[in-house]
This record gives C-alpha cells, structure tokens and sequence, in this order.
C-alpha cells in the first residue's frame, strides 16, 4: 500500500501555536476549566498559610473565596455529569453558580465579622 | 435583506512548503471584499488563490456545510470555512487562518486526517445489526433513544472538535470528541448489537474529557461532543451495576416464549429500555437524594451562620446599675438578667456589662470578643481588655491592639434615666 | 517513478454507488481484494453526500412500484431505459431497507415508528424517505463507517485521470491515477474496475455539484472509447441559491420545499408557474420549473438579485424551520430568512441523464468496465424525479456491487496486460504543463469554460449558439495544451484544476454535440428554435462515442418500450 512516510510533514500545530487570536475566543468552559484548576492550587497554598499564619483576614478571605470558587465549578461538572441540568445551559450554569457562590460567601463573611 | 458591509481586508494565511520544510509562517493579503456579510472564508481563499498567490493550498469539496473538508482555524476559533462569513470577524480585524490542531500539515491549510480517521475507527464506529432482520425497525421518533441521539448522527467528521480539545493535546490515546460521539449514538441505538465490545473500547477514552465544551463551541452541525461524553460516562455507571443483571435478564427472556408473539425488532429495543429505566430511575434517586443532602445541609450550616445576623429580636432597655454605683475611671463589671422572645421559646439570658466611666464619658462594651464571643475580662494593672481563649486584646475604647480579633469590641446603647444606667439589649 | 498497485476491483469514487458496490461485491466474495480510490477524504467526495431531499422508494402497499415507475417514465418524457427504470423501482425497496438493517441508516420516522416518506414533486405518492433535509450525510456516513469496517484500502485525494486499455482497446485494465498529495502518477491494475465518480456538471456559472468535482467519471468514460447515451439531457434544478460574489451561488434548495407547498415568484411577484404549469404549478418536474424560471427572467422579469423568489413563510416559519433546518441555516448563512421572507433562485446545473450505457448489472460497452450512479445514463431518460438521484446510486451501486461479485468470481480474476506506452504517453501529456510556469491559466478557462456553457450550452438551447460553443471549446482546448502551472508537485490545485478542466471540455464537446442532433424539446434538453416536444420525431436515444480523431459520433436508436407503450405512457396521469 502506499505510504505517505516520504512526504515531508510538519509535526502537528499544537494548541495556541501560531494562533494569534486564540486566547481572545477562550470560551466560559475552558476559563470555567482553569479557574478550577487555579483556585485548587490556590486552596492548597492558602490552606498552608491559613494553618501557619493564624487570624489574618486577607488570608481567610482568600481562602474562603478560592474554595468557593473549586466548590461551585466542581458543582458545575457534578450537575453536568449526572444530566441534572442539561448542557445547553452549561454557559449559564458558570455564571449562575459561581455567582450564587459568591453570594453565599459574601453574607458568610459579614456574619462572621 | 442584505445590508451591504465591505472593507478592506487583512488576511494572514499560514503557509508551509514540504520541499522546503521548516516550521511554517503566515502570509499577509490585502483583498477588497464587496460585501462581508455573504462572503465566506472559503471565497476569501478562492480569491487569494486565483487572484494573488496561485500555489496557496487548501482542501475543500461541497461548499455548503456537508462534507467537512474545509476545517481550519479561523482568528483562534475552529470552522468551516464555507461556514464562516468574513462578518463573522470584528469589522476592521485581520482574518488569520491556519490548518487544525493535531493533524500533521501537508502543505499550507491542508493536514493529514489520518490521526481522525484512526481515532475514529477505534471506537468501533460502525453499525452492527444486533439481529438479522430484512424489516427496518419500528421505533417512535419521540422514544428515549431517538430523543437522546438527536441529530448527533450528522456528524460529518471535520476534525474541528478534535482540533480545539485541549485534552486531545495532551492525552495521546483519547479517542477525541467526533470518535466519541459517534460510539453514543451506537451505544443509544437499541438496533445495534456491539454495545459490550464498543463502550469497553471507549470507557477509559470518555474519562478524559474535563468539560471545557471546546468541542460544542466549535462544532459547526452544532453537535454536542461533551454531551455525548457525559452519556457515556452514565452509561458506564449505570453498566456496572446492571452487568449481572443483564446475564440474569437473558436467560429468562429465552426460557419464555409468549414475549415472542410481540414484534420481534422492538422486543430487543423494549427491554434495553425497561433496564435503562431501571437503572435510571435509581440513579436519579441517588442523584436527588444527594442532591437534598446537599441542599439540607448546606441550608442549616448556612441558617448557624446567617441566621442570627437575620433573626432581629425586639429592642429592649434592661437596668444595669445606679449610677452612683460605678465608680469613676475604673471598669466595672456588670450582670445583666432579661427575658427574650426567640420563635416559639422564652429564652433567659443573662450577660456581662463592661462599664467603662471616665469623668463625664460613659462605654458600656459587651463582654464578648469579637473574634469568636470568649468572655472579654478587664486587666486593671495592664489598663487593657484580655480575652483568654486567643490572646486578643483592647484599649480602654475597646480598640483591638492584639491578637485576632478582627474588629473593636462591640457597644451597648445606653441612656441614664435618674441616676439609673440602662442598655439597650436585642 | 511511476508506482503500481494491483487489485481485483478497483472503485473509483467514493459517493453511494462506489461504496454500495464495494459493500456488497465483498458480500458476495469476501476474498475479492477492493481497491477504492477517492479524489477527496474518506467518504467526503462525491454529490451523494450533499443529497438534501431523499430517496424515492416504496414502501407500503398504498403505493406500488408499477406507479413509481410510470412516474419516472412520465418525469424522463418516456425515453427512459424502461429495464434500468424498472430494475431501479424493483429495487430501491430491497434497498432501503438493507442500508436501515444492514448498514445502520436511520430515517425519519412516522409517530408510529414506520419510515416516513415526503411528498416530493412529479410523483402519484409521497415516497421520499428522507432524514430531515440532510439526507445524503446519513447515507454516506453510515457507508463509509461500514467500508472502514470491512478494511477496504482507500487511496484518499488520488484522482483518476485516464482508464487503461488493452491493445485493441476493448478491455480495461485499471486506470491512471494521480495522488494529489505528493503529484506523483499510480497506475492502478485491476481485474474489473468500477467509474462511480458521479460529481455531475459544474462546467457551469451556477452548479449544484461541489466546485471542486469535475465531470471527470463521464469524459474518461469518453475518451476510452466508451458508448454514451442521452448527454444532451443535463438537468438544471430550479432552485439554486443565488449569492452574489461567493462560491456557494447555485447550491441547492431541496425539491422538499416545492413538495411541501412553497410558491415561487418572479420579479413581479406573480405566482408564474400558475402560467406554466396551471394544474401542478410549483410541483411540476425540475426540467419545467427550470425553463419557466428562465423563460421568466429572459423576459425581464427577474428579482433584483437576478433570479425568481421562492417562498415557503405560508407555510409557517416553526414548521420550516423543523422541516429543513439545514437549508434554513444556509438561507441564514447569506442573510436570507427562509422560514419568514423571500430567498432569491436560480436554475442551477445539476445532474447528468446521460452517460455510460450500461445494463442491470452496471456492465458497460467495454470489457471488465462498470459503471455505476450519475456516470451511467438511462435510468431516468429526459429528465430526473427528485429523489431518484440517491435512489438510482445505492440500487446501481448494490446492483453493480453483485454483478462485479459474481464477475470476478467466475474466473475473471485476471489483470490483462495495459498497451504498452499508454501509460507513458498519457504521463507525457499531462505533466506537461508543471513544465511550462507561463502560459494560460488555468482558473481563467475554467471560468471561461463555465460562461460557454452557461450561455450557449445552458437551460435554453438554439442554433447557431450550439454550433458556436462547439467551436469555441476547441479554441479553450486549444489553449488548454498550452496551459502553464505555477508551484511544486504536492497538493497543487491549480495543477488540479488543469485537469477539472480537461474534463470539462470532454464534457462540453459531448454534451452540445447531442444537443445539437435533437432538434426538438424534451425534459431538461430545451431548445427554443424547436420549443415542442415532437413524439413523432423524438422517441429516440442518442448514442454517442470518440473517435479516433477525438471528436464524438453519434446515431439515434428508437426508443425500446419494453413495459410500457407509448399509450400507456401519455395516458398516465398522476
């Protein structure tokens, strides 16, 4: 069979590369996907500080809002998982419970302080 | 009608030469386009090629959306180019184009779809009749199956999807959207008879997904790839549990020949249906269950925290002491006894007043820190407030000067009523 | 550096009829070693995946194929191949059903569950079965997935350019293919070799067919000497979505919306088919919506955008909008409201009656050659029903499938030797213009090409203009031989259109010589200088083939009425 081994291929274009307009189009998904991933970093990091570093707002608000960030999008992911909400609304759905997290958090902050 | 939009254009064309080899670069293009609004990228390419640069390759076959040649990137975005209007594009914006993700390039836009096509043929993407039957089967355009397929059969395997997931990139084995997209609209389809062999094919695939909806943002049939990712993950679920079933179903099902005077094609479809529901019906369960496990909890977690800054008892004015009976530049401690009315309960509370009173000036704090309510005592030697349980501790105006407290301590109103000290509780 | 490949049946093409006819030779023998070469990717060539509309087969017992026949007889102006016609009504039943049991294909359903079938226009019965206004993509996607199944070997963008011959040029040995990825030449040897190219006429302005398809099944077949029939009969859809400036200009809308009741209007928004066509007005045949569209905007009477409107918002935009959601989308695509406005139409080129005589089997004129789908005429005479097209590429290509199945397995499963030099020779001509970087180009006598045709070769037809254009393509021709390419050998399209073009020529030299010998009007084939249809002069087929100084000759054959009599025909109304 013929092989297509003696033409001169470039390697694959890998994703952004040569792509000037790419991070423009990042769509909520994909930020909904990173912000995940960022604020478990976050967690773990102010998680250490908050043991170490006892009693300092900024820390806790911090804390309070990156674990309020993982929550809500891991929420997202769960809903989608299980079809309990469909995902034609899954744009919606980022914006809404990220939103309601950060509600909650608010009135969570202002009742402890 | 059409409203007439034209401009000067900038378009960057990626561009790679095989003979020469290297890794590619972009091409500028100045074209003067009549009309925006009805001017698709593929036109564009067409224009460049047979107006300024002859040797510009690109794949394209029917111009109209349905064969899928013409994937590439558009301005960060992957599409069709017979799909994607230069109106599409910020008016004034370069266009820049350049071929898909992941595939080996050929030559300018053109890659080698190969990869797609091996992916795809991995997840068995073929249809297997689960019985021999000369009939087409009779099945309700509203049934389960039907409503779940959709229309994610017109997948006509561009590879934009591929191209724009990012889990494609770094996970080598998975089979990639389109693939899995398809194996769905197998695994849903009661006709067909290879569902074991396909979703052990495609199981360890479907996990790779980290729903970013690359796929469904780009998707020019406008298919759902997540979608079907998540069915299958269900699907897998729901196949554990149901795997000894389905060997006990069988066997029955054979020993008992009355159900064969129904239609035999729906027979098969009726009975996949009855354990889908099954099992659906008790995932759901769990779903809910746990989904008001999550409501409850979270609602009396947040009630302990919002509800006391809510729940407003009536104002009260409670008799602390004489006047005379605090001395003067000196803190006093001072019980106070009142009822409350709280929802159904009378509550008896019973809390220290810390008077400070220096000349004229009158403070009555209350004796409870403000970083977690320990009780607030007064250190005459050191002039300051103490809280025991963290160290926190207040000036004489009850300003924090250390430890956690987060704000100064709390004051009670308060108003002299002949020579009678009162605060105002609640 | 030429290289070979050898198979037992080599498929060129890959659209319904190819992968049908591969499908079912392996069922028929599982050991036969198929071979099948596409000019684009996997199953994304061809026009049967662009099949809006649907495939016209019956189904129920209300119907029958005695109807679908004398409606096919009555669309093709009786001089249907009335064998081919009816092994094609026979069949399609038998058909269907295996690609929904055997290949997986879904088609809409009733709310019961049954196949639904739409109405579609020239037919006594509503028996289109269709998926959505998509059709084609089910069909072909589910072939594909079934060829990647079975392994069949696909040499992807390699096109065939010329058929090998024996000596005395009465064998077929295989076929010359180019591998447009790296410009190198394949000979490809087989012991039968199947043309089921399709990709129809787009050596015109306006042309349904994919740009990038090039008539190249049909002017191979011709130039290998191969007898042809009817090529004057081109059909020309009625409405071809006009966009200005852009390629897409002349895809379709699918005939369903005609069927489902949706009116056309000329410039002067009178209803004008009710002139034309008083009883059926919009859902007459293609061959009669096309020359009143035309005959309207010759007369002045055209839209602003140059055409007629077609106008389906009565029936309801919900309903439009769920009933052909691919075609609105596409009207959306160009600003155009198909659910809620106007959508301005023009007669587009679209489909060839005409082509490689063949029988049931797809047996051509030539040994160990087959044909099958649009490259074979016959089937549907003067003119074609919608929904016949898909019908009469799955049941040719299955048929087709069979008979190269039982062929090779009889003891015809030798490759004969190829002339000697031919291959040399073909080589030397077509490289030829990589040699030469100036000289005419090749997107401008394409171009050049598409306006001929569309002008003297087109919808209306009448002498000397015939005369003219036949003239006139060999001055193309002539300037063909001294085209010029620019660039290297992998993936050069402008090489590619050199040879669309070479094609295209054939193709006009076939066509307006044929159209030139019928001196009347019947179905697609219109000519103003003999505007009736003559049944005293016309019940004739034209069979035309090269020779050996490459123009064509051509002789009348009467009209064999197998089945059915002309009586029977005439008197048969719907």
């Amino acid at each position: 069979m013929i092989k297509n081994g003696s033409l001169n291929y470039r390697k694959p274009l890998s994703w952004g590369e040569y792509d000037p307009h790419r991070r423009g189009n990042t769509r909520i998904g994909m930020w909904a996907w990173l912000w995940q991933r960022i604020s478990a970093l976050a967690v773990i990091v102010l998680l250490g500080l908050h043991v170490t570093l006892t009693y300092r707002p900024l820390i806790q608000f911090l804390l309070l809002l990156a674990v309020t960030f993982h929550a809500t999008l891991g929420l997202r992911v769960i809903l989608l998982d299980f079809n309990i909400v469909g995902v034609k609304y899954h744009r919606a759905l980022v914006g809404g419970l990220v939103g309601l997290g950060l509600v909650v958090m608010g009135l969570v902050w202002f009742s402890i302080y | 009608m059409a409203q007439t939009s034209g401009g000067v254009r900038n378009i960057k064309v990626f561009r790679y030469d095989p003979q020469q080899g290297g890794e590619g670069h972009f091409d500028s293009y100045v074209l003067n386009i009549q009309d925006e609004t009805t001017t698709t990228i593929l036109d564009v390419l067409l224009r460049i090629q047979r107006e300024q640069d002859p040797t510009l390759s690109f794949r394209f076959a029917c111009r109209v959306n349905m064969c899928g040649s013409c994937g590439m990137v558009i301005n960060g975005k992957e599409g069709l180019a017979c799909k994607t209007n230069v109106s599409h594009i910020p008016q004034g914006k370069e266009v820049t184009i350049r071929p898909l993700n992941h595939f080996p390039v050929i030559k300018d836009l053109v890659v080698d779809m190969e990869p797609f096509f091996k992916k795809y043929e991995e997840a068995l993407p073929f249809y297997e009749p689960r019985e021999e039957t000369t009939e087409p089967a009779v099945i309700r355009p509203g049934s389960r199956e039907r409503q779940d397929i959709g229309m994610a059969t017109d997948c006509i395997a561009c590879g934009c999807c591929v191209s724009s997931c990012t889990m494609c990139h770094y996970h080598e084995g998975y089979a990639g959207p389109a693939a899995l997209n398809r194996a769905f609209t197998l695994l849903a389809d009661s006709r067909d008879g290879l569902f074991e062999e396909r979703l052990d094919r495609v199981l360890a695939s479907c996990y790779n997904c980290r729903t970013e909806f690359n796929c469904t943002e780009v998707c020019p049939k406008r298919i759902s790839g997540t979608r079907a990712i998540k069915y299958i993950q269900r699907l897998a679920l729901k196949h554990i549990k149901a795997k000894p079933e389905t060997i006990e179903a069988e066997q029955p099902a054979v020993a008992q020949p009355s159900c064969a005077s129904e239609m035999a094609g729906s027979m098969a479809g009726n009975m996949a249906g009855n354990m889908d529901r099954r099992t659906f019906i008790s995932q759901v369960g769990v779903g809910l269950l746990g989904t008001c496990l999550a409501l409850g909890v979270g609602g009396v977690v947040g009630a302990a925290f919002v509800g006391p800054t809510r729940a407003r008892t009536p104002r009260l004015w409670v008799p602390a002491a004489s006047l005379s009976s605090i001395p003067v530049g000196d803190v006093t401690t001072i019980k106070i006894n009142y009822e409350t009315k709280n929802g159904l309960y009378t509550q008896q509370v019973a809390e220290r007043v810390l008077v400070s009173r220096t000349g004229d000036e009158i403070i009555c704090f209350k004796a409870s820190c403000t970083h977690l309510g320990c009780m607030v005592k007064w250190d005459g030697n050191a002039g300051r407030f103490r809280c025991a349980c963290h160290g926190g501790a207040f000036d004489r105006n009850g300003k924090v000067i250390a430890g956690p407290p987060p704000k100064p301590l709390d004051r009670y109103p308060f108003r002299v009523d002949s020579d009678h000290l009162l605060v105002e509780v609640g | 550096m030429v290289s070979k490949v050898k198979a037992d049946l080599l498929i060129i093409g890959m659209g319904a009829a190819a992968q049908m006819a591969a499908l079912y030779a392996h069922e028929i023998n599982p050991e036969l070693d198929i071979l099948i070469v596409t000019k684009a990717l996997k199953g994304k060539g061809g026009c049967s995946r662009m099949v809006q509309g649907g495939f016209n087969v019956v189904l129920t017992p209300r119907d029958s194929h005695e109807k679908h026949l004398m409606d096919t007889l009555k669309g093709g102006q009786y001089i249907n191949d009335q064998y081919l016609a009816r092994t094609l009504v026979e069949q399609a039943t038998p058909t269907i059903k295996e690609m929904e049991t055997k290949f997986g294909c879904f088609f809409d359903r009733n709310p019961d569950g049954t196949i639904h079938q739409k109405a579609f226009a020239g037919q006594s019965f509503d028996r289109t079965v269709h998926k959505a206004d998509l059709t084609g993509i089910e069909i072909i996607s589910r072939l594909t997935e079934q060829v990647m199944k079975r392994g069949f070997p696909v040499l992807q963008e390699c096109r065939a350019v010329e058929l090998l011959l024996d000596g005395p040029g009465e064998i077929v040995t295989g076929a010359l293919l180019l591998d447009m990825r790296r410009g190198e030449f394949i000979v490809a040897e087989a012991a039968a070799t199947l043309v089921a190219t399709g990709g129809g006429p787009t050596h015109y302005r306006f042309h349904a067919p994919g740009p990038e398809k090039s008539v190249d099944g049909i002017a191979m077949l011709y130039r290998a000497g191969v007898i042809m029939k009817d090529m004057e009969m081109l059909q020309f859809h009625p409405t071809g979505l006009i966009v200005p400036g852009s390629v897409v200009a002349g895809a379709l809308l699918e005939e369903g919306l005609r069927g489902a009741g949706a009116h056309l209007f000329n410039g002067s928004g009178e209803r004008y088919m009710l002139n034309y066509a008083p009883e059926v007005g919009e859902r007459a045949t293609r061959d009669v919506v096309s020359r009143s569209s035309y005959l309207e905007m010759m007369a002045g009477r055209a839209c602003p955008e140059g055409g007629v409107q077609i106008d389906a918002s009565h029936l309801g935009a919900g309903f439009v909008l769920k009933t052909f959601p691919g075609m609105a989308e596409r009207c959306r695509q160009f600003n155009y409201d198909l659910a809620r406005g106007r959508v301005p139409v023009s007669p587009t080129a679209h489909f060839f009656m005409g082509g490689a005589v063949i029988d049931t089997g797809g047996r051509s004129t030539l040994e160990k050659l087959f044909v099958a789908g649009e490259d074979a005429g016959g089937v549907h005479g003067a003119n074609r029903l919608g929904g016949n097209g898909i019908c009469d590429s799955c049941v040719y290509g299955r048929q087709a499938g069979k008979a190269l199945g039982k062929y090779l397995s009889g003891g015809n499963r030798s490759i004969k030797e190829t002339r000697r030099g031919q291959v040399e020779e073909f080589m030397a001509r077509l490289e030829a213009p990589l040699q030469r970087s100036r000289g005419a180009n090749p997107f401008e006598l394409r171009k050049a090409i598409q306006e001929l045709n569309w002008n003297k070769v087109g919808v209306a037809r009448k002498e000397p203009e015939l005369s003219g254009a036949l003239s006139e393509i060999e001055d193309i021709a002539e300037a063909v031989e001294t085209a010029g390419v620019t660039g290297g050998a992998v993936y050069n399209m402008m090489y590619n259109t050199y040879l669309d073009i070479r094609s295209m020529i054939d193709a006009t030299r076939i066509v307006a010589f044929s159209a030139r010998l019928r001196e009347e009007t019947r179905g697609a084939h219109f000519r103003q200088d003999f505007p009736e249809q003559r049944d005293d002069y016309g019940l004739f087929n034209i069979f035309l083939k090269r020779s050996d100084d490459g123009r064509p000759v051509a002789e009348k054959k009467p009209v064999v009425f197998k089945y059915k009599s002309l009586e029977e025909c005439r008197k048969y109304k719907k």
